[in-house]
């Protein structure tokens, strides 16, 4: 159960990451608005995207099973 | 200085844009379709920005100078080939002046058939610590690799195929990736020899911009989707703990990769460490090549998808990236069908064939497209830098890129994803045309 709960978190985290660089680079193309906002809206989505994309790759698993020697038997 | 007027209008701005997000995904499915046409429209240009982030960290971390430690594995190599019994001694013969020094090379003779020169290998013209592993009948890749490794008790095993040649001969930053437990694999980097014609300098244009700077960014996110089966190196305890390569399947590189992260190994890519691959010389064998790709992730996404979902598993951004690639290759289709059915009926009803500002929008597109894949170019060439002189020809040839991409890389994954989704084929081997026999081939159904 932790683990699925696990997965579909890092799932929703990878999936929010990459709508948010979506929506960056929509904003950087399409936003006729001023450069502040537009610089705004993007650094703000790209934010988003690096911590969740970062957090979702983030190898809970593995390094758990690392340190308790579960690999190089 | 930002006032705190224009603070609290960047404020509302901010709040607005996230509001407006937010009340878009309460309308579904009211506005699918627009969903996913921008989706077809935003996807490749969020997954290049990826791979660019990725290849400029990495172009960073190149400019500091490394040093390997020393290794203490010990390591054998694998050449299985199959009536290719030239190429396998020229394999053999780059691989002797690597260092550390290897500790046996294996050649794997897989049933070749008389005739073929494979059983008149002289073993004079062999590099030292080299023996032959002759097997009776033909059984695949799969069946020669498996056979070695039952043969050799060395830590790690690297396996190329029998049209490479190693480029880089201190293979110690390869091996120093095992110095981390989890690692079960770490594939190297692939160079094409000698690029040509048109398809081979095509794919050493896809090798360059698209495959390696793919490889450089997936290992960062934790798996990658394929190791390249030409030049690889496997820790001996990963394959006896997924039960060796599978003999089932036409694409035993993928297979394997999926079911070695399933089960909790990592794979590692090593961007230093090069082989020269040679490059399919036709159109039609390079289709039935990258047609093989496609029915082998297939087959991959059928057999092993579910174990991207075990604990442990450590494909999982990979997996993803890689069904939201097949959907948008589907999407693209589908959306693609519609539009053009759209315009027919447009036309049809007698109206104008298209408004100024729809040629306008899709030029700016392509040109947007084409900006991304350049800088994509750029950061694979200067993270390529010592192959400079390459560079022009593929600098020249990227507007190029679309077509090939849509005419091979979309057409063969249409084909081949769905056989590999549906059915089993057997790994038997089917060897690819190369540059050299082209000239004298009679028998088509030879290619691969």
């Amino acid at each position: 159960m932790k683990h699925v709960l696990l997965l579909s978190f890092r799932l929703l985290l990878l999936v929010i990451a990459l709508y948010a660089v979506s929506n960056a680079l929509k904003e950087l193309l399409l936003r006729e608005d001023e450069l502040i906002s537009v610089v705004l809206l993007v650094g703000s989505n790209m934010l988003i995207a690096t911590i969740c994309w970062w957090v979702g790759c983030w190898r809970f698993k593995e390094r758990a099973a690392a340190r308790n020697g579960r690999y190089g038997r | 200085m930002l006032s705190l007027i224009s603070l609290s209008d960047l404020w509302q701005t901010f709040a607005e844009h996230w509001i407006s997000e937010a009340h878009d995904l309460t309308e579904w499915p009211h506005g699918t379709f627009q969903s996913i046409a921008e989706y077809i429209d935003l996807f490749p240009l969020v997954v290049c920005l990826l791979w660019c982030l990725y290849g400029f960290a990495s172009l960073i971390r190149t400019l500091r100078s490394s040093r390997f430690p020393q290794t203490n594995f010990s390591f054998s190599v694998v050449i299985p080939f199959y009536a290719e019994p030239a190429g396998a001694l020229r394999t053999a013969l780059s691989v002797a002046t690597v260092t550390p020094t290897v500790g046996e090379i294996i050649l794997v003779d897989d049933g070749s058939p008389a005739g073929s020169g494979a059983d008149a290998i002289d073993p004079a013209t062999l590099p030292p610590r080299t023996r032959i592993l002759r097997l009776q009948a033909n059984g695949g890749k799969a069946a020669a690799l498996n056979a070695a490794l039952a043969e050799t008790t060395s830590d790690i095993l690297f396996c190329l195929d029998a049209d490479t040649v190693v480029h880089s001969t201190d293979w110690l930053p390869m091996l120093a990736k095992f110095d981390q437990p989890d690692v079960g694999a770490v594939t190297g980097k692939i160079w094409p020899t000698e690029a040509r014609s048109l398809p081979e300098l095509m794919q050493a244009l896809d090798y360059l911009a698209v495959i390696g700077l793919v490889k450089n960014a997936e290992e960062q996110w934790g798996g990658i989707m394929t190791v390249s089966g030409a030049w690889v190196a496997f820790r001996r305890q990963a394959l006896l703990d997924v039960g060796g390569w599978n003999e089932d399947t036409a694409a035993e590189d993928i297979d394997l990769s999926w079911r070695m992260q399933s089960a909790g190994w990592r794979i590692a890519y090593q961007l230093r460490s090069i082989a020269r691959v040679e490059m399919v010389p036709s159109w039609r064998g390079l289709w039935r090549q990258r047609r093989r790709w496609s029915r082998g992730l297939g087959r991959a996404v059928r057999d092993h998808f579910g174990g991207t979902l075990r604990p442990g598993a450590t494909h999982v951004p990979v997996a993803l990236v890689s069904l939201l690639g097949a959907g948008w290759l589907w999407a693209s289709l589908l959306v693609g069908a519609v539009r053009l059915a759209r315009t027919a009926i447009h036309l049809a009803q007698g109206h104008a064939t298209f408004h100024p500002a729809v040629g306008v929008r899709a030029l700016v597109y392509s040109g947007i497209c084409f900006g991304f894949f350049f800088v994509q170019l750029l950061i694979a060439t200067l993270l390529d830098r010592a192959r400079w002189r390459l560079y022009p020809k593929l600098f020249l040839l990227s507007p190029l890129y679309p077509i090939y991409f849509f005419v091979i890389s979309l057409t063969t994954f249409v084909v081949g994803f769905p056989q590999g989704l549906m059915r089993r084929d057997r790994g038997r081997w089917r060897r690819t045309l190369r540059t050299q026999e082209l000239a004298t081939h009679t028998a088509p159904g030879e290619l691969a």
